[in-house]
């Protein structure tokens, strides 16, 4: 149920909001997909904290970027 | 492509159309005499006659209402019940602040104007069993009022008095009412809370209760004594607050006084500071409350230089850039590098011409690999969002820029009506804003200029229709927001427009 309600949003986020927000993800698949696919293999609870763990690594000092996917 | 463009053309226009009529219109209410308190059919009947007569001569003033007035405020009181009904304040264009009931002891005695002095008004009122005087003492120098309320007994038996004192009522019928713009505080037991609409409330150790609308609030507090506080709904779209005056034992003759502490003013943190610093609390900017302070702290130290709210607004809009510049920065120096593996991208872009998404990959590895990335990242855009919401909160509140100018804005807080029609336009009404116009222009060019080849043609098609359905849609949203917020916004995005084109260019 929640893993569902979680996976609708993003899927609404990248299909209307995204596209107007300057691009800005330093990560290939992005966070909002990263979350997607942690929330289908773990889970609402986990899935939703590797996300935000995601997002979190996701800022211009951490020097990480590119290729991650999830594991 | 056309069929889609067409579908979100049609699509906008329907949200365009809906806002219009969700959105409240200021309505001119028509000036009619509020209903008549006084009981018995006979006095009923010949005041009925006398106000018919009276209505030629004086069809202003309702007869039941009297009015007090000082150099700051005008104060409605409504005769039968004692109570405020709407106060105009003098130094803010005439702003009318709607209490409905303030002040009101909630009974059915009708009380009868008694004196009315430059900085009080007394109201005398009675039944068989007591006597009630209220006298409002209205202090001219800030925003300050103090009630005394004296209680008689004027049966032959001891009786106990117990009342509450409502200090407003918040009144949703009106279309003008926004709710998100009102609510009521209550500060008990060491902690301010602001009680849902959608039931009754009741609170112990009272320090002070409050209401508020955008830019005014009303603040009641007991003198030496403590009080109950109350929130009753009274339908679901009117609720009042007060507080409790309770088990007052009177003997035959016997009377008792209770005072209270009111500020019936802007929410201005020098005024309120003014009377009572604890009464400050009122001032709430949501969720966001600790930015929105701070941010307006700013645009008043950028007001102190310049004098002018719209160049302060301007310059608050700069500070915010400057302050995420670092990040800005960081970008920048990464675009640098970026350069020195510009030949082997366009090598990668030549081997995976056929395939877009293995190109991306094999690019992202590569910046993986030496650790550089044109974009700055998703936590940045996020955390600006408390940014946002608590600019617009306070933009939105901020009484300081009522009635403040700049260039051919006569208002900050009110749409910048560049010009006002005789007649209203469909869709647009009779104001012909120009901000959020250039907003949306500026959100157009921004757009146009990020948009970016993502391979498959639906991809691109979709961005397409978003670049027009987008800045529509905000351009909808801002249309009818003050002029002030729409400043910063478009000053904003003018800033990023910048920045963005110096990134394309040394791209």
């Amino acid at each position: 149920m929640l893993k569902s309600i979680a996976i609708s949003t993003l899927n609404t986020y990248q299909k209307y909001v995204r596209i107007v927000l300057p691009e800005s993800c330093r990560f290939y698949p992005s966070c909002s997909e990263y979350a997607k696919q942690a929330l289908l293999k773990y889970g609402f609870l986990k899935g939703v904290v590797k996300g935000l763990a995601r997002i979190l690594r996701c800022h211009p000092f951490s020097g990480k970027s590119g290729y991650d996917p999830l594991l | 492509m056309e069929k889609r463009l067409i579908l979100a053309v049609v699509a906008s226009s329907i949200v365009l159309v809906l806002w219009q009529i969700l959105m409240p219109k200021p309505i001119q209410m028509p000036l009619k005499p509020a209903e008549s308190i006084v009981s018995g059919s006979t006095t009923k009947a010949a005041q009925a006659t006398l106000s018919v007569k009276q209505a030629v001569a004086e069809a202003v003033l309702p007869e039941n209402e009297v009015i007090f007035e000082n150099q700051n405020l005008k104060a409605v009181f409504i005769e039968g019940q004692a109570a405020i009904k709407d106060i105009v304040f003098k130094k803010y264009q005439h702003y009318n602040f709607m209490l409905h009931n303030g002040l009101w002891l909630n009974n059915d005695i009708v009380f009868k104007k008694d004196k009315l002095n430059e900085d009080s008004i007394s109201f005398v009122g009675q039944d068989k069993n007591i006597l009630i005087v209220k006298k409002f003492n209205f202090n001219t120098a800030d925003y300050s009022a103090k009630l005394e309320i004296e209680i008689k007994n004027i049966s032959s038996t001891p009786i106990a008095f117990s009342n509450s004192l409502i200090l407003g009522t918040l009144d949703f019928n009106d279309a003008k009412t926004l709710p998100q713009n009102h609510d009521f505080s209550v500060y008990s037991d060491e902690k301010l809370s602001h009680p849902k609409l959608n039931k009754d409330h009741a609170y112990n150790q009272l320090n002070y209760i409050g209401l508020r609308d955008r830019y005014f609030c009303a603040i009641l507090s007991g003198d030496k004594k403590e009080y109950a506080g109350l929130v009753r709904k009274i339908n679901p779209k009117r609720s009042e607050i007060g507080l409790e005056i309770t088990d007052l034992e009177l003997l035959p003759g016997q009377k008792a006084n209770r005072y209270f502490s009111i500020y019936l003013g802007p929410q201005d943190l020098k005024e309120i500071n003014a009377v009572n610093m604890q009464w400050a609390s009122i001032i709430n900017y949501g969720t966001f409350d600790i930015i929105a302070q701070m941010l307006l702290k700013l645009l008043e130290i950028f007001h102190k230089v310049v004098h002018n709210w719209g160049i302060a607004i301007i310059l608050l809009s700069l500070a915010v850039y400057l302050l995420l510049y670092p990040l800005t920065l960081k970008q920048m120096r990464s675009m640098k590098e970026m350069q020195i593996l510009q030949p082997k991208i366009q090598e990668l872009q030549k081997l995976y011409k056929d395939n877009p998404q293995k190109l991306n990959k094999e690019i992202m590895e590569l910046y993986r690999e030496h650790k550089v990335n044109p974009l700055s990242g998703c936590l940045p855009l996020i955390l600006q969002m408390p940014i946002f919401f608590a600019l617009y909160q306070s933009l939105m509140r901020t009484v300081a820029l009522k009635g403040a100018s700049f260039l051919w804005i006569k208002d900050l807080s009110e749409p910048d009506r560049l010009i006002v029609l005789k007649n209203s336009l469909p869709l647009l009404g009779r104001d012909i804003n120009l901000l959020p116009i250039l907003m949306m222009i500026g959100m157009f060019i921004q757009q146009k200029i990020t948009m970016v080849n993502s391979g498959s043609s639906e991809a691109n098609e979709q961005q397409k229709v978003m670049l027009i359905v987008f800045p529509l849609i905000f351009g909808i949203i801002f249309y009818n927001m003050p002029a002030g917020l729409v400043l910063y916004w478009f000053v904003n995005s003018m800033l990023m427009l910048v920045a963005q084109v110096r990134t394309k260019v040394s791209k």
